[in-house]
């Protein structure tokens, strides 16, 4: 098994005529990953690698109504209203590429979002893959071969804010020949409609995945909601973390930098707050992110 | 982008709420104006900087009589704030006698993951202090409030606030103290952040001057970097972009999770940025030699820390030909100078002999490592390259 995307996942990418569309559509592809259509208004009836285009959602959907999750890759200002579309439509499983969203957008699409009870990832969200099943968005840019697929011994899920952490960090499970059962990067603005703490359900439930690595940072409150769910969880696979933000604590208060959702803070979201939540619910914090791979195989004993 | 109180207070009173009477003065000539205004007395002058605690460093003053007002005007207008910047403006404004303060926020919620409204029944200085009696509300983002659980009274000021949120794209709109006076909530005090990324649908925000988030005007260097940011909607580049005086190695740090790690490992290792900015999302050539231009625009500089995530998408050969279009063309492409670089991801391999290759005849001391080579450590390489050099 895998987590949020596995083989039964079926795709279509919004904005997928777009150059960054089309790009991901190939390593998609390569993955191995099921696109079935794209929709980009106005220029339906195109066909783009043997992939047909669509002008709505719900043209693709009736076409395709297997399909159950889309990749959005329009442009940040156009999100609020490709998002409305695939809700409306009642895809449940939205992925969000763009960087830059407004806060005042993600809080409109997590809202409808959730009283329809689709799943948002992202925004800013490099994407989701589970090694040799299935990809959703950019993550690993085509370059699966750094990835190691579970094996009789299992896989790790790795989560992240970063995109280009969390592809760091499975490729340095990989050359510790640690495999890997979903990497996924929830992005890091302030609002993100998948958080670590969300995902937690989906790890305990899944038997092939035996720990998880998560990659935080300082500003938010998503590390400490990960804490309270692991207690309130009762979650007993473990969780191995790695905290940035030391710098932080020199700048003044308010800047964000790296990520939107980065914000510096005397007294939330400190870096230190977090490893104290963490390491409270049980949670293994990394020094530095080579630890990682050397507490997972002391945990696992791999 | 902080809006200054008086900048705030304008988006509060489009929006219907209370205000005491106030006036902006830039200068002397502009304070004698006022004069005829016939202020009623006792009236306050406020330096409008961008950063809090102005009551503790005297920067908010109480004047009875014309004469005072003048005298704390000119202080003011002829002082620098903590920053070492100089007061441009102060608002004058009329005193309230209130009965009451209390503190009124909304702002976007992680936790929740929505609009909230913050409020506890005591406003005023030493918001760290009041934890306890804070109440969080989510909010709809979708329709006005209808209630306002912890205080009922103050429905139609959280309906106004809502509304500077939702058409400013404000990400905090913070009212300490709000006051009870003359049967009215009135805002004492107003603090705004508007989300900068959303300028796409505000051409008004044209209006407000240049601001770096470090509570002072940008640098000339900062201010550079924003503008090769907004050359094209190809990547990130210099979006985020601040100067540290006295630094001695320029950073173009790659990816937002790694560019914080990054600036961790060289704390750590005891190696002083000159600045932090960051590149990402396969930014073109022409843009990352433009930010290379900036960075390495800075003085006294004794290396270049080029350091970034195994990239998913980004081309590195691309951006580090920008990199080395832009070493070269700067004065620091000469023997002695130091260059550390630490990729991975698509075309990395061919990028660093592209870089070899390119600044072989300039005497520049080159480190470059791949993707398995460990983020962290690179801050003590770099800090070995420097050793010589201090």
């Amino acid at each position: 098994m895998a987590i949020i995307v596995s083989e039964q996942t079926h795709y279509l990418i919004q904005g997928m005529t777009g150059k960054e569309g089309q790009r991901t559509l190939k390593w998609m592809q390569s993955a191995g990953s099921s696109v079935l259509a794209g929709v980009t208004p106005g220029k339906g009836g195109q066909d783009i690698d043997g992939v047909p285009v669509f002008d709505s959602v719900s043209q693709a959907l009736t076409q395709f109504p297997q399909i159950n999750a889309s990749c959005l890759y329009v442009p940040p200002k156009f999100v609020l209203s490709a998002a409305k579309e695939a809700i409306a439509a009642g895809v449940p499983l939205v992925h969000i590429f763009a960087e830059g969203v407004p806060s005042a957008d993600t809080a409109v699409i997590l809202e409808l979002a959730y009283t329809a009870g689709v799943r948002v990832v992202g925004p800013s969200s490099i994407g989701i893959l589970s090694p040799s099943k299935s990809a959703a968005g950019s993550v690993g840019g085509g370059d699966y071969g750094s990835f190691l697929a579970p094996d009789e011994r299992g896989g790790v899920v790795v989560l992240s804010k970063s995109g280009g952490m969390v592809k760091t960090i499975a490729n340095m499970l990989t050359r510790s020949n640690i495999p890997q059962s979903t990497i996924m990067g929830i992005g890091g603005d302030r609002l993100e409609g998948t958080t670590f703490a969300d995902v937690l359900p989906n790890i305990a439930a899944d038997d092939e995945t035996k720990a998880v690595v998560v990659i935080g940072e300082f500003g938010g409150s998503y590390e400490e909601d990960l804490a309270a769910a692991i207690a309130e969880l009762k979650f007993t696979k473990p969780v191995v973390a790695f905290i940035s933000g030391l710098f932080a604590e020199t700048l003044p208060q308010g800047i964000s930098f790296g990520h939107a959702g980065a914000i510096v803070s005397r007294t939330v979201g400190t870096r230190q707050g977090k490893i104290t939540a963490l390491e409270a619910a049980g949670a293994l914090v990394a020094q530095t992110p080579t630890d990682i791979p050397v507490i997972l195989k002391e945990q696992l004993g791999w | 982008m902080l809006l200054t109180e008086a900048e705030g207070k304008e988006l509060c009173k489009r929006a219907g709420l209370l205000l005491p009477e106030s006036e902006v003065v830039t200068s002397v000539t502009e304070l004698a104006a006022l004069k005829q205004q016939q202020l009623a007395f006792p009236v306050f002058a406020k330096a409008q900087v961008l950063h809090g605690n102005r009551a503790m460093q005297n920067l908010i003053r109480k004047a009875n009589s014309f004469p005072e007002l003048e005298q704390q005007v000119i202080e003011l207008l002829t002082q620098t704030d903590q920053y070492d910047q100089p007061i441009t403006a102060v608002l004058v404004e009329q005193a309230l006698d209130f009965s009451s303060e209390s503190y009124l926020a909304l702002t976007y919620d992680t936790h929740h993951r929505s609009l909230v409204a913050q409020y506890s029944p005591e406003g005023g200085v030493g918001m760290d202090d009041r934890g306890e009696t804070l109440q969080v509300v989510p909010l709809s983002s979708l329709e006005e409030p209808t209630s306002f659980a912890p205080n009922q009274q103050l429905l139609s000021t959280v309906q106004k606030l809502w509304h500077v949120v939702r058409d400013n794209d404000a990400v905090l709109v913070e009212i300490n103290p709000l006051v009870y006076a003359n049967n009215e909530y009135y805002c004492l005090d107003a603090k705004i952040e508007l989300e900068d990324i959303a300028r796409f649908r505000h051409e008004e925000w044209q209006r407000y001057s240049d601001r770096s988030a470090l509570g002072r005007p940008p640098t000339e260097l900062e201010t550079r970097a924003h503008k090769v940011s907004a050359m094209d909607h190809r990547g990130v580049a210099g979006e985020s972009f601040f100067e540290f005086i006295g630094g001695e190695v320029g950073v173009m740090a790659s990816g937002g999770g790694a560019s914080l790690l990054a600036m961790d490992a060289l704390m750590a290792a005891g190696v002083s940025p000159a600045n932090y900015t960051e590149y990402s999302g396969n930014p073109t050539r022409e843009k990352t030699k433009a930010l290379t231009d900036v960075v390495l625009a800075i003085k006294n500089l004794h290396g270049l820390y080029v350091v970034g995530s195994n990239a998913n998408f980004t081309d590195i050969y691309e951006t580090l030909a920008g990199v080395v279009d832009g070493l070269l063309t700067s004065k620091y492409a000469k023997p002695g100078f130091k260059v550390l670089i630490r990729r991975g991801g698509p075309r990395w391999e061919e990028a660093f002999a592209m870089v070899t290759e390119r600044l072989a005849a300039t005497g520049v001391e080159l480190k470059l490592f791949g993707p398995d080579f460990p983020i962290v450590e690179t801050a003590e390489e770099m800090k070995k390259m420097l050793a010589g050099t201090m």
